[in-house]
């Protein structure tokens, strides 16, 4: 079963690895919106985790215990987040009453997502620790999903930015409920090894579906 | 035993640094006292680490290196950057060579412990080729992470509601760069560990160089 885990991983890191080169090359090199930048970052983080798990795989360390991998997952989020606070979400939202209702609906389906999340952990007996710890790193990705949510649902103001976007904020949504059963479920279980394949296929189209919609949004 | 080694070895470093700082002008100043808190920061490191293992009564090496003294060295390194670019709101060629400085301070003392510490082992186990794959491995990797975050912290430093999330991120991958180096140099991969550092210095030195050497084109326009 070790040896699914080092495939997985193997081939997770190698995808992550050509798109964050493609990523650089394209829009570090020109300069490109900070929003496009972040998310190279999200790219980028995924081949240190893929790498770093591997590694950590092969030394024989146990991967469900606290590592750095686990960090850099969460820190994804974190650049997911930059780029909605820093751009993308002053695009979207006015921050003006219309959009309350929006704004209420993104925050209570993450919220139901964590009661659950807290239920399954709760139901598989970990630890009391490691429970904390996986319910803190869960909160991040939650906290992207309430951006992801808001600029799918929420209505064009102006340009036309959320309807250009929509299949990117899909994605990141899939993204992050794909970490939670990452998060959620044993290393190795079938759940995980699923959850492993969607961050793959996440990582190959999360970029070109930004481009796709930042593309359509200034034409 | 070992921790007098450590404390031997800075105070050898650290008294001919400061007695250089109290004669150099300005920016020379700047970087040669990041250097010295890159020695001060290392030495703080071994402590907070050795305290935090002994605490969790881990004994595996390649857990520790991989994920407990990444984190912590990242997180001390990032400090005085931390402190540094918010209080004085330097110019970004002095954030990222003083951010260099602080990871090659880093590097120089733990590389002369670890050779000290070898040497005392067995005496054969220092030789050329040692001293350059520790200096352009490790003493590049310090240099490298401390610069990346140096990089986030320059950018975010304008648009604050990202310094959190922006500076927390960069530290994770900083300290994940570190662990996947830590690993690969303990794994039979060593040789890649040891060309990792190169490789990024490599990637990082455009971004850092950038606006240093201004073209003959802009020049002319002044």
């Amino acid at each position: 079963m070790s040896k699914t885990l080092l495939t997985v991983d193997v081939i997770y890191a190698v995808i992550a690895l050509i798109m964050t080169v493609i990523g650089i090359y394209k829009h570090f090199m020109k300069k490109s919106p900070l929003f496009v930048r972040m998310v190279v970052c999200v790219v980028g983080c995924r081949f240190f985790d893929g790498t770093l798990e591997v590694l950590l795989v092969r030394g024989g360390i146990d991967v469900d215990l606290f590592t750095i991998s686990g960090l850099v997952q969460v820190a994804q989020f974190l650049f997911l987040i930059c780029a909605s606070i820093g751009a993308l979400d002053s695009l979207c939202d006015d921050g003006s009453k219309t959009f309350r209702k929006y704004r209420v609906i993104s925050t209570v389906i993450p919220a139901m997502v964590f009661i659950g999340m807290i239920i399954i952990l709760g139901m598989l007996h970990f630890p009391k620790g490691e429970m904390i710890m996986r319910l803190m790193g869960a909160a991040f990705a939650l906290f992207a999903m309430y951006f992801h949510i808001k600029h799918l649902i929420i209505p064009d103001v102006e340009g036309g930015i959320v309807r250009s976007i929509r299949l990117y904020n899909v994605i990141g949504i899939i993204n992050c409920l794909a970490f939670l059963v990452c998060y959620t479920a044993h290393t190795n279980s079938i759940p995980w090894i699923v959850a492993r394949v969607v961050y793959i296929l996440v990582t190959i189209t999360i970029l070109p579906a930004l481009m796709y919609g930042v593309k359509k949004w200034t034409e | 035993m070992d921790v007098t080694i450590e404390y031997i070895c800075f105070i050898c470093i650290i008294v001919p640094l400061i007695m250089m700082t109290i004669t150099l002008p300005g920016k020379g100043r700047l970087i040669i006292g990041s250097m010295g808190m890159g020695l001060f920061i290392s030495l703080l490191s071994s402590e907070v680490s050795g305290a935090i293992i002994r605490e969790l009564k881990i004994s595996d090496m390649l857990y520790i290196t991989t994920n407990i003294t990444p984190l912590i060295e990242e997180i001390l390194k990032a400090l005085p950057i931390l402190i540094y670019a918010f209080l004085f709101a330097e110019r970004r060629e002095i954030l990222l060579s003083c951010a260099f400085g602080i990871g090659v301070g880093f590097a120089v003392l733990e590389n002369i412990v670890i050779l000290l510490r070898a040497v005392m082992v067995n005496p054969e186990s220092a030789n050329y080729l040692w001293a350059f794959v520790r200096g352009f491995g490790s003493g590049l990797m310090h240099a490298v992470t401390t610069m990346m975050v140096a990089i986030i912290v320059n950018f975010v430093k304008k648009q604050r509601k990202l310094i959190l999330p922006g500076v927390t991120a960069m530290l994770c991958v900083a300290a994940a760069y570190h662990a996947i180096y830590n690993a690969l140099v303990q794994s039979d991969l060593k040789y890649l560990g040891f060309v990792l550092p190169l490789i990024t210095y490599a990637m990082l030195s455009p971004l850092t160089f950038k606006g240093r050497f201004p073209s003959k084109k802009k020049k002319g326009v002044a």
